[in-house]
């Protein structure tokens, strides 16, 4: 992008406005030479290309060498027993937690499929199946960094099928038949690959940047490597992030990028733009689907409304596909049948669509609400007649279908949403998370094995809680097709059975909490703005719950006070509040009230109660307060420089406190101090709930990329 | 009431050279968050004497010292606006080296207050990250901690705000 107007604005500052001010500063204190500075950073060195290429020689070389051998079938990773050798967790050894376990496959990002392979690029790496047996487990072939396959791509090289990957700063190709690894292709470590595609001879792999490889030089990387020599044939830093990849399937050297500046066409031999190139609206950034046709002669790429066909030859519209004027499709994928008849299309908002190319018309109608949701990923079947397509919907399942009628073959769900909500049961060795699919997962911490899984039948789950003793887990949620659903849903901890729902279809709950004695359940009804209660197991199925007070605006939580005589709701847009649990009479325990609150938790024996405030953007504040007396003890060090404060929570006998801060920091303070004990972040991994084990010896994160982590200090 | 407390760990640095290489920075910020010089040297002198006399509370969990600072010129810049509303200064003229020619210093000095103009009609968000990126020259990835959006966020929505500029850019050459 042409920045020069704004990068030309920049000038130096007056020389003596810049001696006055060191001057002021100087006299401001004499030692200037001690501003505090904590941590160093090794300066990343950019390798010559010849470097990186000898570098890229040796490390296929090595790697084939070594032939690793494929990670063996398995949906989880097991460490049995683990949980026994923890120590409990303290003010003292807090600064050691580490990531002791992970649970689940993560989520899936992307497809491909070719002969008896279909590939599957998710959080851990890429998952095999074999196109006759989806229903078997597939195989894992691993990444080295944290490994999120946004693309996979698959191709026949030789006899061999080759399966390419972006891992970090590398791009790993395997024999996608044996599992070793037949390549990693970098160009320094600065780079972040986030697209790839091979090329369908084998002998091309194209990596390219997308929004993480931002940086301040505005480029981002497009790369060819040569795969049998590991050279780097083609070389280009594009002003726009790099959406997609696509090699052309005839003219083997041609291949296309789309950019949020465009879709652009390139000679990957002769290091070239080989003269095309088609300019996007800006608006259409979460558009990324782009495929060539089977003759090479057109390319298909989306559009904001739909997709345009555009002929390499004569560069020339071919045709333009409305998806929906109306509703912005968000298309994710677009695949041609192998004959070149069809065109089918992904989108979040219209799941899968098939256009014929030869009528010009739809053969199966794009449908907002229809039975695909959230399609990230397509790709149609490659042996003839090819009738069947693969999609990735929500992040968790691999669907198989017949395209022309859209009959599901078989539906696999082997990886897991982001994770919205989660609770840890009683007897710490249970979790439940509710991901964007609408399913409950119930897992075994000291196994690593799901006990079970329930579809909720809802699009999004809103909150999800155990009862106290762990008998029972409660759900709330909305349905896909309106804002409204059916209650409270509680089903059997150990079974997954349901066992009632209380309140009406026209209830839409948001926030759950059961009181510590377990018999009141206190709901926060979003529809009608009011927090109502019902004692659970004594109610009827359907029962509304009973109007224990109104709040005045919407609100973020809602809990029980140790001793469950009191509410507590937060809301960023008023006070903390207070409620008599059992009149529902507004309380004010402290004075001055203590505006905007976002989260807010209770210690165990009741005496103490920590805040997270956001008084405005970007300032956030969390303070430890002495209840009895209704005063602040003293805020918590930490820094932040956002506003995002979650989870709240206090460790069991109350000597420490945790929460996620930034979205992706876990963080742990002394509570007797305030004092920062640990702070753990990890760029790519956002958290979204945090659990403090009962027992004190671990902290368990759900996070967004579909994984279960458990934090402890092994023995 | 303020919870970012106490010094955690402290390494001694050549505060010469932080501040010869962050203070140009800061400066160019606040050129491009407030667009007027003199305003822009007022806030960076601010923005110092706050670091400096609050030093004790950079903790080791800071990602970098520019994240730190930048944030507390964010802070600066905040409270400028809360005091009174932003204005365009439209002669708000940069200074220029002695080796410019008198046409490219007067082509210079246009350029600026018409962008100073253009930067005046984004919403404050895209405005600031255009300060951080070009006047602050920080990464996205810097940003992002600056501003707590996500780094896609900043890298989607500087993308779409620095083409509106560039169009509009265009159009009023």
């Amino acid at each position: 992008m042409n920045d020069d107007f704004l990068q030309k604005h920049r000038q130096a500052p007056d020389k003596a406005f810049a001696d006055d001010l060191y001057r002021q500063l100087q006299e401001e204190n004499e030692d200037m030479t001690a501003l505090p500075m904590t941590r160093t950073y090794a300066r990343r060195v950019r390798f010559p290309l010849g470097a990186a290429a000898l570098f890229a020689l040796l490390l296929v070389g090595v790697l084939l060498a070594l032939r690793p051998q494929f990670t063996p079938p398995t949906l989880t990773q097991i460490d049995t027993g683990f949980l026994d050798t923890l120590q409990p967790i303290t003010a003292e050894n807090a600064g050691e937690l580490t990531q002791i376990a992970q649970l689940g496959n993560g989520r899936a990002f992307d497809v491909d499929w070719q002969g008896d392979v279909i590939a599957v690029g998710g959080a851990l790496g890429v998952w095999l199946y074999d196109s006759t047996h989806v229903t078997e487990a597939p195989r894992l072939l691993a990444g080295q960094q944290t490994m999120y396959a946004r693309r996979v791509s698959l191709t026949w090289s030789q006899m061999n099928p080759l399966v390419a990957a972006p891992d970090g700063s590398t791009i790993r190709v395997w024999n996608a038949e044996t599992g070793e690894e037949v390549g990693a292709f970098s160009d320094g470590d600065d780079k972040h690959w986030d697209v790839v595609a091979i090329s369908p001879d084998g002998r091309y792999i194209a990596g390219g940047e997308g929004m993480l490889g931002y940086e301040i030089a505005q480029r981002w990387a497009l790369r060819v490597w040569e795969v049998e020599t590991g050279e780097i044939t083609f070389i280009r830093n594009l002003q726009n992030p790099i959406l997609n990849l696509d090699f052309n399937p005839l003219r083997l050297y041609q291949f296309a990028a789309q950019t949020f500046g465009g879709t652009w066409v390139f000679n990957a031999e002769e290091n070239d733009f080989a003269g095309i190139s088609y300019p996007q609206s800006p608006a259409t950034n979460l558009d990324v689907g782009l495929d060539y046709s089977p003759n090479g002669e057109t390319l298909a790429f989306g559009i904001e409304n739909g997709v345009i066909l555009w002929n390499v030859e004569t560069r020339q519209v071919e045709q333009e596909i409305v998806v929906s004027d109306d509703t912005t499709p968000y298309i994710t994928d677009l695949a041609f049948s192998v004959d070149g008849a069809y065109l089918a299309i992904a989108s979040r908002n219209f799941g899968v669509s098939v256009w014929n190319l030869l009528t010009q018309s739809w053969s199966y109608e794009p449908q907002q609400g229809g039975s695909f949701r959230d399609v990230s990923a397509l790709v149609f079947d490659t042996r003839l007649p090819s009738s069947q397509l693969v999609s990735i919907e929500t992040g968790s399942t691999l669907r198989q279908f017949a395209f022309l009628s859209g009959r599901t073959v078989t539906k696999q769900r082997d990886f897991t949403s982001p994770i919205m909500v989660a609770d840890l049961n009683a007897d710490d060795r249970t979790v439940a998370v509710g991901g964007m699919d609408g399913y409950i997962d119930v897992w075994n911490l000291e196994t690593g094995r799901e006990i079970y899984s329930v579809d909720s039948g809802l699009a999004n789950l809103t909150d999800l809680a155990f009862t106290p003793n762990g008998s029972v887990l409660a759900y709330s949620g909305r349905s896909a097709a309106q804002w409204n659903n059916a209650g409270v849903s509680f089903i059997s901890a150990d079974t997954g059975e349901e066992v009632r729902r209380l309140g009406s279809s026209t209830d839409y709950f948001y926030r759950l909490a059961f009181s510590p004695d377990g018999e009141t359940l206190a709901a926060y009804n979003g529809f009608d703005d009011d927090v109502e209660t019902w004692a659970w197991a004594e109610a009827n199925d359907g029962a509304a719950g009973t109007v224990l007070f109104d709040t005045p605006v919407s609100i973020d939580e809602l809990g029980y006070n140790a001793d469950g005589s009191l509410i507590t709701v937060t809301s960023y847009n008023t006070d903390l509040a207070f409620y008599d649990a059992a009149t529902g009479e507004r309380q004010t325990p402290f004075n001055p009230p203590i505006p905007r609150a976002i989260d807010v938790t209770y210690s165990p024996d009741g005496s103490r109660m920590v805040v997270a405030q956001r008084l405005a953007t970007y300032t956030s504040y969390i303070t430890l307060y002495d209840v009895e007396a209704g005063a602040m003890l003293f805020p918590l060090q930490y820094t932040t420089n956002t506003d995002l404060v979650s989870n709240l929570t206090f460790s069991p006998d109350g000597s420490l406190i945790a929460a996620i801060v930034d979205e992706n920091r876990l963080h742990v303070w002394d509570a007797a101090t305030g004092a920062l004990l640990f702070d753990h972040g990890d760029e790519y991994i956002l958290n979204n709930q945090l659990m403090f084990s009962r027992d004190g010896r671990m902290i368990v994160t759900a996070d967004w990329d579909g994984l279960i982590r458990v934090w402890g200090i092994p023995e | 009431m303020d919870a970012r407390l106490h010094i955690v760990g402290t390494l001694a640095v050549d505060w010469d050279a932080v501040y010869w290489d962050t203070m140009p920075r800061v400066y160019n910020f606040f050129r491009y968050r407030v667009g007027d010089d003199q305003l822009a040297e007022d806030l960076t002198a601010n923005t110092f004497m706050k670091a400096w006399r609050a030093r004790d509370r950079y903790l080791n969990d800071v990602a970098a010292f520019s994240t730190w600072l930048f944030s507390i010129a964010q802070n600066v810049a905040v409270d400028h606006y809360r005091r009174r509303k932003p204005e365009v200064s439209l002669d708000a003229l940069p200074d220029l080296s002695d080796d410019n020619s008198i046409e490219e210093m007067i082509e210079r000095r246009a350029d600026s207050a018409r962008l100073n103009v253009l930067l005046n009609r984004l919403p404050p968000r895209e405005r600031e990250l255009i300060a951080l990126k070009y006047g602050a020259e920080l990464t996205n990835r810097a940003i992002a901690q600056v501003t707590g959006m996500s780094e896609t966020n900043v890298g989607s929505t500087l993308h779409r705000t620095i083409q509106k500029l560039r169009q509009q850019w265009d159009e009023t050459a």
